[in-house]
């Protein structure tokens, strides 16, 4: 027999056997089906929660044009609400999407912060976890996959088949290796027909039709196929080095309370205490703070402002504001805006620093924790982690940023400085602004912060590989 | 043999099971790393709203400074004032929303509506792995531990042979078994007790009838999992099937149960109220600006008819007029607000129906409410922000819709807010009862298999 031959011949041995299992059957049954329910309910939430924003931002947007003439700086005190749109896989994995803001509203002079997260909503109940087909994946399907595994070596030696395979000249290697693939085959068998569903849903929903879908969806398939047959071969291996199948499973069990329950949370805490975040009064004292040093429009006596009084009078060679060719006022607003919205920015980005530091303790963790590796990887390709949140924020701050200097300009240029605020500008002016529309960022983006859970798969692959061609098992128990 | 010698010799025996010992510990260490991190996270809650009074005081200085001539109302307008939702004792144990929903509030004395939902700045990552609080620790953690305590109690007897021994002696198995599962039930439930007084200890809690509540609802729902386990066992099959049966319970009523069951109140009860209240107020509000101010007047005195007297200039802005308008966007979206409070409250409702079968969702509730964490504790917290919005308004009011000039403002006589859970009363959660009936069920029913 060719070695190949021989592989194929214990997996195909390790399925049959598990098919005659009755009791694994039953598990791997409920398995598969939980991935297909959890498949439909998520896809259903998101449909429900993206129809939702949909429709009001259409109000929003609707609104917006439905202004009658009014003052410039009327319409950037209206402002305009941004929703953030569900990304397109993020019913695969709900990520942090269900903890994060879900609208902003955006005005002149300051950036509020996202509202209505989901779990402000939910009474606690989300705390326990959310149906989605990443978490079937994720913490489920392993679980069966210790439950197919862990007899797969300890039980031929319970059962003395182990010696008379070895006496029939086959190799340890091939005897791990032929295990761990009839162990992954029976995982195949199990989520393919969730997986049949997602990928069906994927393609309709346009994920062949962008390269970037494309890729979000060959990456996690890659991604959870690694991490399933990592979860494969660790069974094996224990199952080979524990004296019984009763040890074997102990350990299993063990591993997987550890890696997927406890050590995520503890990472994390840990994290949040290594790198303290600011509450929000403290991160808005900041700003006053910085407001006040840089240049605060509201401060009749700002240096900044005085400055730029002097100067302007002097570049138009005119001694008093209201001589000027343009509305001073909004020239102040517009360099205020400039100011705010800079040092928002600064003090958003070292916010944002220090929640990725808080991250990063969950990141190297993956290094120890596959399930951290796959967490991590699974929600940045479905679009739903810190990243893309952020993203958003950026990308509202930007819209609100030229809507408002927009505004701003029209002010400067169409409002008389001379009772300035009985005038306003014509309703037409309303169509010339553009809709929010979040762009999410690209898959290259995403996976750029990916790169050490990508390496601790890869590591972790690695180390497993050579694992099973390394390994002795017990000969007795 | 005595009895005394017996349930010695068992204890012994139980500890010397590999991993025993170990077990223990190292939930007892998690324990004292559960209590620590609860402990830092209200710590740092209340130090941020320890700093606010003199936020409060540095922020009204320069404010009036700035604004508070020539007209005094310009100051108003640019006046927060801070809130906030002091954590009761009990908070550590249970940290419960109050990472989820913002612990401190300003408000001006624009729009409420606009003002009442704002977010907190916290890192949904971490908001979304949850927090390694006590009450994690005895929710998810604990039942797995007595799982593998008790999961092959009399399984390992049985397939070492050791029980058809046990049974041929003049003790009854019965006996036995009952030491067996004392044993079992008494080593977790001491160690959780034991980390409990650790807690108390540490976050100098006096042994008052919260705390007696806590660790009833505890060690109620420590003894469902033994019933669970007990129930499991006297099927009499593997260690293999027990463990892997447990394990399953486990997964159902920890994550699968209360995942489904959210899902399925956020279906039947959706909130696009809450985006309703965003836009509803800000329509409310920024109509007023285009239309008659003797509309808007009218309007507003229907609510507040002891300002009738006050005649906004029709051509020209004034104060009294803009918090009219202001106040127009909080009554065009009092309905929907209404609405929105309404949903909450039902889905928090049915979220307790529950909790009468999930002993899952049972204990952590019961926890979130004793540590005055959970729904109902934000929303009386918004209340109180509601009401004093209220007060402020009734303050300010006064000086902006009149027709003469003001007297000076009362700036060192401004209303505080004040809020404090404790001041809440401490009532029995109820439902932990249920945690004993379902036990006592399922013992019940393995009495009459195990006999």
């Amino acid at each position: 027999m060719t070695p190949n031959s021989i592989l194929l011949r214990i997996a195909r041995q390790e399925v049959r056997q598990s098919l005659r299992n009755r009791s694994l059957l039953i598990a791997c049954a409920g398995v598969a089906a939980l991935l297909l329910l959890a498949t439909i309910v998520a896809r259903q939430n998101q449909a429900r929660l993206n129809a939702q924003r949909e429709t009001w931002q259409q109000r929003v947007r609707s609104n917006w044009l439905e202004q009658p003439d009014r003052h410039p700086h009327r319409a950037s005190h209206y402002g305009y609400l941004a929703f953030r749109p569900k990304s397109p896989l993020g019913f695969f994995d709900f990520g942090v999407d269900s903890f994060a803001g879900t609208s902003v509203f955006l005005e002149a002079h300051r950036q509020n912060t996202a509202n209505f997260s989901e779990a402000r909503h939910s009474g606690g109940m989300l705390r326990f976890g959310e149906l989605s087909p990443a978490l079937v994946l994720q913490l489920f399907v392993p679980l069966a996959i210790f439950f197919l595994g862990f007899g797969a070596i300890a039980g031929e030696r319970e059962g003395g088949t182990l010696s008379m395979l070895l006496a029939q000249g086959v190799r340890w290697r091939e005897i791990l290796l032929g295990k761990t693939l009839g162990v992954a085959a029976m995982t195949g068998l199990m989520i393919a027909p969730g997986t049949l569903l997602l990928l069906l849903w994927h393609l309709g929903a346009g994920g062949a039709a962008s390269g970037d879908a494309l890729w979000r969806g060959v990456g996690l398939f890659a991604g959870y196929a690694l991490y399933l047959l990592l979860c494969a071969a660790v069974a094996v291996l224990v199952s080979a080095r524990q004296q019984t199948s009763r040890g074997a499973l102990t350990s299993l069990l063990l591993f997987w309370i550890v890696f997927c329950v406890a050590v995520p949370r503890a990472a994390q805490t840990l994290g949040a205490i290594a790198a303290p975040a600011p509450a929000k009064a403290e991160f808005d004292a900041a700003l006053e703070r910085d407001l006040t040093q840089e240049g605060d429009s509201h401060d009749p006596n700002d240096p900044h402002f005085a400055s730029l009084r002097a100067e302007t009078l002097a570049k138009y060679n005119v001694r008093e504001i209201r001589e000027l060719p343009f509305n001073y006022g909004a020239l102040v607003m517009l360099e205020a805006e400039k100011i705010s919205s800079g040092i928002f920015r600064r003090h958003y980005g070292e916010l944002l620093d220090t929640f990725r530091r808080q991250n990063r303790f969950s990141e190297w963790g993956a290094l120890l924790d596959p399930y951290l590796a796959i967490r991590n990887l699974s929600m940045a390709l479905a679009g739903s982690d810190l990243a893309h949140y952020a993203e958003f924020q950026w990308q509202a701050e930007a819209f609100r940023f030229e809507m408002v200097q927009k505004l701003n300009q029209l002010h400067l240029t169409e409002v008389r400085f001379e009772n300035d605020r009985a005038q306003r500008v014509s309703r037409d002016r309303w169509q010339a602004f553009p809709a929010f529309a979040f762009r999410p960022p690209s898959v290259a983006d995403a996976l750029k912060q990916q790169w050490a859970s990508i390496a601790a798969l890869l590591v972790w692959g690695l180390g497993l590989a050579v694992a099973v061609g390394r390994v002795r098992p017990r000969l007795v128990t | 043999m005595n009895p005394t010698r017996l349930l010695q010799l068992e204890i012994k025996n139980f500890l010397a099971g590999r991993a025993v010992v170990a077990g223990l510990v190292v939930i007892f260490l998690a324990g004292l790393y559960a209590v620590e991190h609860g402990r830092r996270t209200i710590a740092a809650q209340r130090q941020a709203l320890a700093a606010m009074p003199q936020l409060q005081r540095e922020h009204l200085d320069k404010t009036l400074a700035l604004h508070a001539a020539p007209d005094p109302a310009n100051a108003i307008y640019y006046l927060n004032f801070f809130t906030a939702h002091e954590p009761s004792r009990y908070a550590p144990l249970s940290i419960g929303l109050r990472d989820v929903n913002p612990f401190n509030l300003k408000i001006r004395l624009l729009t409420l509506e606009g003002q009442l939902y704002d977010g907190d700045i916290s890192n949904p990552a971490t908001l979304s792995l949850g927090n390694f609080d006590l009450a994690f620790l005895l929710v998810f953690l604990y039942p797995l531990l007595l799982i593998a305590f008790t999961h092959n109690a009399l399984s390992t007897e049985q397939e070492l042979g050791t029980w058809n021994l046990i049974c041929s002696q003049p003790v009854s198995p019965r006996a036995v078994l009952a030491r067996k599962a004392a044993i079992r039930f008494g080593a977790v439930a001491g160690v959780w007790l034991l980390t409990l007084a650790a807690a108390a200890l540490r976050l100098g809690l006096a042994p008052d009838r919260r705390l007696g509540f806590l660790t009833f609802v505890s060690l109620a729902y420590l003894f469902f999992w033994f019933a669970v386990s007990w129930f499991v066992i006297s099927f009499r099959r593997s260690s293999n099937f027990n463990a892997l049966t447990l394990l399953g319970v486990w997964l159902a009523l920890a994550i699968l149960v209360p995942a489904a069951l959210n899902v399925a109140l956020a279906t039947w009860l959706p909130v696009p109220e809450a985006m309703a209240v965003t836009v509803d107020q800000r329509e409310g509000y920024h109509r007023q600006w285009d239309r008659p101010k003797a509309e808007t007047m009218t309007r507003f005195f229907q609510r507040y008819p002891e300002y009738a007297s006050f005649q906004a200039p029709p051509d020209k802005f004034s104060w009294g007029w803009y918090y009219a308008a202001q106040h127009l966007g909080d009554e065009e979206a009092a309905s929907a607000s209404a609405e929105f409070r309404a949903k909450l409250e039902q889905r928090q409702q049915w979220m307790r129906r529950f909790s009468w079968l999930t002993p899952t969702i049972n204990a952590q509730a019961a926890f979130n409410q004793i540590a005055q964490t959970d729904l109902p504790n934000h929303l009386a917290y918004l209340d109180s922000v509601r009401s004093f919005h209220e007060r402020l308004r009734r303050v300010f009011y006064p000086f902006l819709m009149r027709n003469d000039a003001p007297p000076p403002f009362p700036w060192d006589r401004l209303p505080a807010h004040r809020f404090q859970d404790e001041s809440l009363p401490a009532t029995f959660p109820l439902s932990a009862l249920s945690l004993l009936a379902l036990s006592a069920a399922l013992l019940l029913l393995a009495r009459r298999r195990t006999v």
